[in-house]
């Protein structure tokens, strides 16, 4: 696999994490859950590339992790969405849309629409 | 929350060290493998393996740890450090706002500072060129040694000559020793150049004197070789600047005593060869136009200076017996022969004398520099206290802030950065101060004058570190305080408003600076005392009623058109309205005179003569009217005649203590002295004439003997000529110069000046030492005051509620002014012994450097104290007039 693949998929780990912090804040066993279930069951993270893609958004500052207490009493780091985060999941958002479109063009073009 | 409470948060929360990284890594995990655990439990998993599910569905758990554990302690490293910047941007732009607001203080303890560190600087500089360094522009200076000579003397203990005879410096070069040696010496010979006509001080130079020292020429070349063919001539960098109008004087020509020269090269700026003294120019020794009949053989004629540079390996014992040896082999055949006699290497650095003691401008250098740190130490005492005010002013706000949890490194890194702004600031101010007044103390202080080749980056780390030294200092005490202040205790207190601890340092910062005032106008006072004495020291000779002259022929006129062109200017000046009388001479009191040795019959050995005795035998050739002109009576015998010619039989008068030591007897009159050698003709006393001081800083007479003019035993072309005048002498030095140059051309290079100025080079250390002493002193005393009045202002601003009360109780406004004067009264007691104290101790070492003036002078004592205490006392007014304005009913409802 080429750079751009892995860039790719840490970008799109990276995109996933932001987007389910956006809901609310979470503590790292919930995001994964969240990602598994938003994708239908169809995309199962490994927890030490989560954790890893987490510490990573939190020393950019994308996210900021605090200690809370979980509904079950639990102390448990959550972390939330920074002004900068919130900036990242905009921006590649709409690069991932865009990504996805013409890939999607690429992938269904007719032979005849090529030549 | 907002993002501007979160990053006020940061400085509350410590910062995360690893111990807490890997607490709260760890922590995670864990939570995330209990909910997993949990959530198996939950779907069925048997609780003893859900555990170990867990953990394998993770999947490398430990390494897990190992990355995040890295990933944070880096994103810590990055974000304390973007903290620490951004900390120190929010304390900078505090302080910078908080030291705004205060104009005034700021402006005080800059000031203050800035005289403190520039004074210091400045006095640094100067105490290197005169203490501590070699002349500048020579290679590797501290192995370059001058060659002195230490021998026995027939009539008078031993001596060190300076100088060495010319055939002794040839038989020593051509030993070839194990030392390159070079030889010069200083004369003075009028130049002309231009517009300029004066006397200039030409050092001639034997060959090898420049390739000894290592100096490299600015412009043009150094000469090498005693040519006599050519006249070659290297100038000085600042007779080119400041004679020489022309930017390109290589190849163009000077007249130096009538000869001319050849501009070949210019010595880099600052440069004085060997010696300290400003060089005009630098000619070839076998060129020179000045040099005394038979110098090249005569075994007597001490006109030499060697330098010595060792070869690799040499030290100072190997040369110094090589050169004795070659010293004692060359003088074996002379009748003065002194087998004793040996040869003594001295350091080119110029504090010492040739014996190693310091002169007297350096000791008054190291004084002065010792001042100047004690100006420095009531500047830091004076800002330290300041600050030490504004920090109790901030005491509440200070515990409420460590109560908060603001740490106190923080707090600290406040009180420093605000010193560090105050010491910048100073520093700048400082060096402004010394660009300008450092060349004034260096025309005061150095020799050379001005023309000090300066190194503004050296001068300015010093001043920067100087600066820092300062800054480190006076935050010593503010942070001292801050470091033992109690939360609670100024929590419980702060309303009440009084606080025994930081008051306690003040005073003892109040109490420095009165002392140190109090040393230094002791000081002032005793050079005051000393000029004082100097001043009143009777001389013998009227100086202040007398115009001088020096006429200096060079040699456009040989001695018998010297003399007329002499007598021709006398009448001249005879006749200017004003003038009363005139006389002239050769040589002049307080001038450089000889002292040839002279011998007296009955006497093997002169009594009184040598150092520390009454000194050398000196006399001046003078005219009939001389003693009449200088105020000096004739105690028996008669004066000198016309009659007393060059062809009528010669005749001497001498001085009191001359004719005391020499013929106890009483019976001088008719007695014979003879000059340079017994076998030379007999000079008649014929006269006693009035003690005078040998110079006018001694208190012993001198042994001084007076000849005819015409029978002086040397022949020179230039003369004094001393008109006395009832009239303010500034007045007469123009028309005196106008008569004495007359028109007759080319005219003598001539200097007219009041003769209380020849005696200014004596009294100079004196002057030097009254100068800065008083300007240093009253600038502590200044200083000192300022701090009082700080201390004082703010106890009564804390005490005002105490005070109100005790005014509303009825105490009586006298009673609140003893009250107040009475905590400023023990402060200033206290420093006034202290300082008086030290002035004693310090007094001590003055010693040498007073005149006639006790270190423990009473005057000088009860002087500087009631200036200090004047200084407090105005110090104490504004205060106390608030204090006693103190409106009770005001007061109490503030509360």
């Amino acid at each position: 696999m080429g750079d751009t693949g892995l860039d790719l998929l840490r970008g799109t780990l990276d995109l996933m994490l932001l987007k389910a912090l956006a809901w609310q804040p979470m503590h790292g066993y919930a995001a994964a859950k969240w990602v598994r279930a938003a994708s239908r069951e169809t995309i199962g993270v490994e927890d030490r590339a989560l954790y890893i893609a987490l510490h990573r958004l939190e020393a950019r500052k994308h996210i900021r992790g605090k200690w809370r207490m979980t509904s079950t009493g639990r102390r448990a780091k959550f972390y939330e969405l920074t002004a900068a985060g919130r900036a990242r999941l905009k921006s590649d958002t709409s690069q991932w849309d865009e990504y996805v479109r013409a890939m999607s063009y690429v992938l269904h073009a007719k032979p005849e629409s090529a030549s | 929350m907002t993002s501007e409470e979160f990053s006020n948060r940061r400085h509350v929360e410590m910062p995360p060290n690893s111990a807490r990284i890997h607490k709260a890594i760890d922590d995670e995990l864990a939570f995330h493998i209990d909910e997993r655990v949990r959530e198996l439990i939950a779907s069925g998993v048997q609780p003893h393996l859900a555990r170990d599910r867990a953990s394998a569905e993770f999947g490398g758990l430990d390494a897990t740890r190992r990355d995040l554990q890295r990933i944070d302690a880096d994103a810590s490293r990055r974000q304390s450090l973007v903290d620490l910047v951004a900390d120190f941007w929010i304390d900078l732009r505090r302080t910078t706002r908080v030291l705004s607001r205060r104009p005034g203080y700021v402006i005080i303890a800059a000031f203050t500072l800035a005289l403190g560190i520039g004074a210091n600087a400045t006095m640094f500089a100067v105490t290197d060129r005169l203490l501590l360094s070699p002349p500048p522009h020579i290679r590797d200076a501290r192995d370059v040694v001058h060659l002195r000579f230490d021998e026995a003397q027939a009539q008078s203990g031993r001596i060190i000559w300076v100088g060495a005879p010319y055939p002794f410096f040839i038989a020593l070069r051509d030993a070839k020793p194990h030392f390159d040696v070079a030889g010069y010496t200083n004369q003075s010979m009028p130049v002309r150049a231009g517009e300029t006509h004066r006397t200039a001080s030409v050092t001639a130079v034997t060959s090898g004197y420049f390739s000894l020292l290592g100096t490299r020429p600015e412009m043009g070349r150094f000469f090498d070789g005693d040519a006599s063919g050519e006249r070659p001539v290297v100038i000085s960098h600042s007779f080119w600047t400041r004679d020489l109008a022309s930017a390109d004087v290589v190849g163009t020509h000077i007249r130096l005593n009538g000869e001319r020269y050849t501009i070949v090269g210019v010595a880099p700026r600052g440069f004085t060869g060997a010696g300290i003294m400003p060089v005009d120019a630098f000619i070839p020794l076998g060129s020179s136009p000045a040099l005394p009949v038979g110098w090249q053989t005569r075994q007597n004629l001490r006109m030499l200076m060697v330098v010595a540079r060792p070869h690799p390996g040499t030290t100072p014992p190997t040369m110094e017996a090589e050169a004795t040896r070659l010293y004692q082999t060359s003088r074996r055949e002379l009748p003065q022969f002194d087998s004793t006699a040996r040869v003594v290497t001295a350091t080119l650095v110029p504090g010492r004398k040739p014996e190693g003691e310091m002169t007297t401008d350096a000791r008054v250098t190291v004084w002065l520099q010792g001042v100047s740190i004690l100006v420095l130490i009531i500047a830091i005492a004076n800002v330290a206290n300041l600050m030490l005010l504004r920090g109790l002013e901030r005491r509440r706000e200070t515990a409420v802030a460590v109560a908060l949890g603001v740490s106190r490194t923080r707090l600290l890194r406040g009180v420093m950065l605000e010193s560090l702004l105050l010491g910048a600031l100073a520093a700048l101010m400082a060096v402004m101060l010394s660009r300008w007044s450092g060349p004034f103390l260096w025309s005061l202080l150095l020799p050379m004058g001005a023309d000090v080749a300066t190194t503004p980056l050296r001068d300015s780390i010093l001043t920067g570190l100087i600066a820092l030294g300062s800054v480190l200092a006076m935050s010593a005490v503010p942070v001292a305080l801050q470091l033992r202040t109690k939360v609670s205790d100024v929590l419980r207190e702060a309303a009440r408003g009084s606080s025994t601890r930081g008051t306690l340092a003040g005073d003892a910062l109040v109490v420095t600076q009165v002392a140190c005032a109090v040393v230094l106008l002791v000081g002032s006072g005793l050079f005051v005392r000393s000029m004082w004495r100097l001043d009143g020291l009777n001389l013998g000779f009227e100086v202040n009623r007398i115009v001088a002259v020096h006429i200096d022929h060079g040699q456009v006129r040989d001695a018998e058109g010297a003399a007329r062109f002499l007598r021709d200017a006398e009448a001249r000046v005879r006749a200017l309205p004003g003038v009363d009388l005139v006389s002239t001479s050769l040589t002049a009191p307080y001038r450089p005179s000889y002292s040839p040795p002279i011998y007296v019959a009955g006497h093997e050995r002169l009594p009184g003569v040598g150092p520390g005795a009454l000194g050398y035998p000196s006399f001046i050739a003078v005219s009939p009217q001389f003693f009449q002109v200088l105020g000096l009576t004739l105690q028996q015998g008669r004066g000198f005649e016309a009659g007393d010619g060059a062809a009528a039989s010669f005749v001497t008068i001498v001085d009191a203590t001359m004719a005391r030591t020499f013929w106890p007897a009483g019976d001088a009159i008719g007695r014979c002295i003879r000059i340079g050698a017994d076998t030379m003709p007999c000079r008649t006393v014929v006269g006693i004439v009035q003690d005078s001081k040998r110079s006018p800083i001694e208190t012993n007479h001198s042994l001084r003997y007076y000849l005819p003019l015409a029978q002086a035993p040397v022949s020179q072309t230039n003369h004094y000529l001393f008109a006395r005048t009832a009239l303010p002498t500034a007045a007469l030095v123009a028309p005196v110069r106008d008569a004495v140059l007359g028109s007759e051309s080319p005219s003598p290079v001539v200097e007219v000046l009041p003769m209380t100025k020849f005696l200014e080079p004596y009294t100079r250390p004196w002057r030097l030492g009254r100068a800065v002493f008083v300007a240093f002193g009253v600038l502590a005393t200044t200083i000192a005051a300022i701090g009082l009045y700080g201390v004082i202002s703010y106890g009564i601003v804390q005490r005002r509620r105490e005070l109100g009360i005790r005014l509303a109780l009825g105490a009586t406004r006298g009673a609140v002014l003893r009250l107040v004067l009475g905590g400023a009264g023990k402060r200033t007691v206290v420093g006034l012994v202290a300082g008086s104290v030290g002035a004693v101790l310090l007094g001590s070492g003055l010693r040498d450097l007073l005149f006639q003036t006790s270190p423990t002078d009473g005057p000088a004592f009860v002087g500087s104290m009631v200036v200090v205490l004047l200084a407090t006392i105005i110090a104490c007014i504004v205060p106390v007039t608030l204090a006693v304005r103190v409106d009770p009913t005001i007061t109490l409802k503030a509360e």
